[in-house]
């Protein structure tokens, strides 16, 4: 990785020997940003040409295939109508109640079990069991308890997310290096300051890639979930009622939004987590 | 020259099963050792040397109280061990620093583990990193430090709450040969500066040599102390006097007999 890169997302530690950096060398970090972004926009651009190219040619359908500036007025409207505003709201804000539910939930029943033999081997074989049953095959049931509401599909999306992120905890914990564990021990840590200061730290780098799949698992639960449970708004609920109306732009800029969302969440949230923690550390790199 | 000083460290009759899990019902026991007799002095440098697999890391980790014994009993001043503890210090040959804690933050893990005060810790942290050389590097985390330099931390680190014994288990051994030979030198610089007990491990005859008061050789599997041998040359001391090559040449030759390896032929590398 560029080293002009490391010394952005890196701004409190210091140099190797802890001389003074210079300023910025502007002209580097233009060149290589510039570069980069080029790189990651070229394929996207290139794909909306030829969907463009394809809507406009005339041989599709124009209301499967709307051209882009269809979808862009359709999306426009809601925005102003404040609908996409409602549907973004609602459905962030069931993701973040689920997915916080399940982090905090998910890590604590996971690094009790990679403590204790005694809950390991209570809990790993239902752990295993729900690992391999698909959050939306339980909303039928859940919606046979909780009618078709918010606290069903934030019970599901809370129930997804805890088994993976009890999976990473555990399997965190459990590889944490020995050395360390004994080093930590040696200088007079024991049981919970053990586990603070040794054990939750050492399992970080697992902890935080189990919390990126939980939300990148729970945003699909989410959307899929607003199609099955049919509450009033969230872009799922918008993108699926769009087929009674054959609104097939309603649906493409749905989707558009869904996956911009979903991106945002993960660079931006997750990104910051890794970045004070695992990446500053050195355990990880991008 | 020999140090007189009172005994600090016993180690009585000590012994060592591993038993070892080998699936449906089945155990073996490994006996790593096996009647283990020594004394340290207070202020004395001691080297446990031995073949590979003769159960210093063993025997080590058991006074560290990171293992536990089997048989026997092991006594510092007037206590008998049975776990960790503040009085030892112990420097791992993995290392073992924090890599989610900066330099000083490793350094001063000891000291918030025995409940030092905030104000007490600055000093010592950077006495501490002085003594090992390390001043610039306080707020860097250990990825970008070389290993010589982490183990410095890990050296720092030990001694940072004060312990009266430092346990070292091969702390070089994954160091390159000159690194390895500065930070030899450290060592005895530090152990000059703070009088502090050490037994060490080593598979080097060499180290063993240019470090101790005395060594003691262990036989191969189950471990015993099988000889000891007392080095009696004033530090620093010169690797390459005649005094000091002799002192290596009686170590090779008795550790080469004790592993059955040795023919009465000539001497071959020892380090
Ligand atoms: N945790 C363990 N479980 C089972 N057997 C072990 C364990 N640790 C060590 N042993 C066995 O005990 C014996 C002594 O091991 P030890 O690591 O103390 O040797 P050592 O003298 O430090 O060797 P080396 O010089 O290679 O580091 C070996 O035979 C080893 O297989
Ligand atoms: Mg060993």
């Amino acid at each position: 990785m560029a080293s002009a890169d490391k010394a952005q997302t890196q701004p409190g530690a210091a140099p190797e020997t802890e001389r003074k950096l210079g300023p910025p060398n502007w002209n580097v970090v233009f060149r290589n940003s510039g570069k980069a972004f080029f790189q990651m926009t070229a394929p996207l651009i290139g794909l909306l040409i030829f969907w463009e190219l394809l809507a406009h040619s005339g041989t599709l359908h124009p209301v499967l295939f709307p051209p882009l500036e269809v979808i862009w007025f359709t999306m426009v409207k809601q925005a102003k109508s404040g609908i996409l505003w409602l549907d973004i709201y609602v459905s962030l804000y069931r993701l973040l109640v689920g997915a916080a539910l399940a982090i905090v939930s998910g890590t604590l029943v996971g690094l009790v079990m990679g403590m204790n033999k005694t809950v390991e081997r209570a809990l790993a074989p239902p752990m295993y069991f729900f690992l391999a049953v698909p959050g939306l095959a339980l909303f039928p049931i859940v919606i046979l308890w909780f009618g078709l509401s918010d606290f069903t599909l934030i019970s599901v999306l809370w129930f997804e997310g805890m088994i993976t992120v009890m999976v990473s905890a555990w399997t965190g914990v459990k590889t944490v290096d020995a050395s360390l564990i004994r080093a930590g021990r040696a200088m007079g840590a024991k049981g919970m300051t053990l586990f603070f200061q040794v054990m939750v730290p050492g399992a970080m780098p697992s902890l935080i890639a189990g919390y990126r799949i939980a939300f990148s698992r729970a945003w699909r639960i989410v959307v899929t979930g607003e199609m099955i449970v049919a509450l009033e708004a969230g872009l799922g609920f918008r993108i699926f009622s769009a087929r009674d109306f054959l609104a097939a732009d309603m649906m493409y800029g749905g989707v558009v939004v869904v996956g911009i969302l979903g991106v945002i969440v993960e660079r931006v949230f997750l990104r910051s987590i890794e970045l004070t923690t695992v990446q500053r550390w050195g355990t990880l790199r991008e | 020259m020999a140090i007189q000083g009172p005994v600090k460290l016993q180690v009585k009759d000590l012994g060592k099963i591993f038993t070892i899990d080998e699936g449906w019902g089945r155990t073996t026991d490994i006996t790593a050792l096996e009647g283990v007799n020594f004394d340290v002095r207070a202020g004395e440098f001691v080297t446990l040397i031995g073949p590979s697999g003769c159960g210093k890391s063993t025997l080590l980790m058991i006074v560290a109280g990171l293992y536990e014994k089997t048989s026997g009993d092991v006594v510092l001043d007037d206590h008998h061990i049975d776990g960790t503890g503040f009085d030892r210090g112990v420097v791992f040959q993995e290392f073992a620093v924090f890599p989610w804690l900066t330099v000083s933050g490793n350094v001063r893990f000891g000291m918030r583990m025995k409940g030092i005060p905030k104000t007490e810790r600055d000093p010592v942290v950077e006495r501490l990193l002085g003594l090992v050389e390390l001043q610039g590097f306080k707020n860097i985390y250990p990825y970008r430090l070389s290993g010589g330099m982490k183990q410095r931390v890990g050296i720092a680190r030990a001694l940072a709450f004060d312990p009266e014994v430092m346990l070292m288990d091969e702390p070089f051994g994954a160091l390159d040969a000159q690194t390895r030979s500065s930070l030899q030198q450290l060592l005895v610089q530090v152990w000059m500066e703070t009088h502090k007990t050490v037994l060490f491990v080593t598979h080097s005859v060499r180290e063993a040599a240019y470090l101790s008061d005395r060594v003691l050789l262990m036989s191969p599997r189950p471990g015993r102390i099988a000889e000891e041998i007392k080095i009696d040359l004033p530090r620093p001391r010169d690797a390459l006097s005649v005094e000091f090559l002799e002192c290596e040449r009686k170590v090779a030759e008795t550790l080469a007999r004790l592993t059955g390896q040795s023919d009465g032929g000539p001497a071959w590398v020892t380090d």
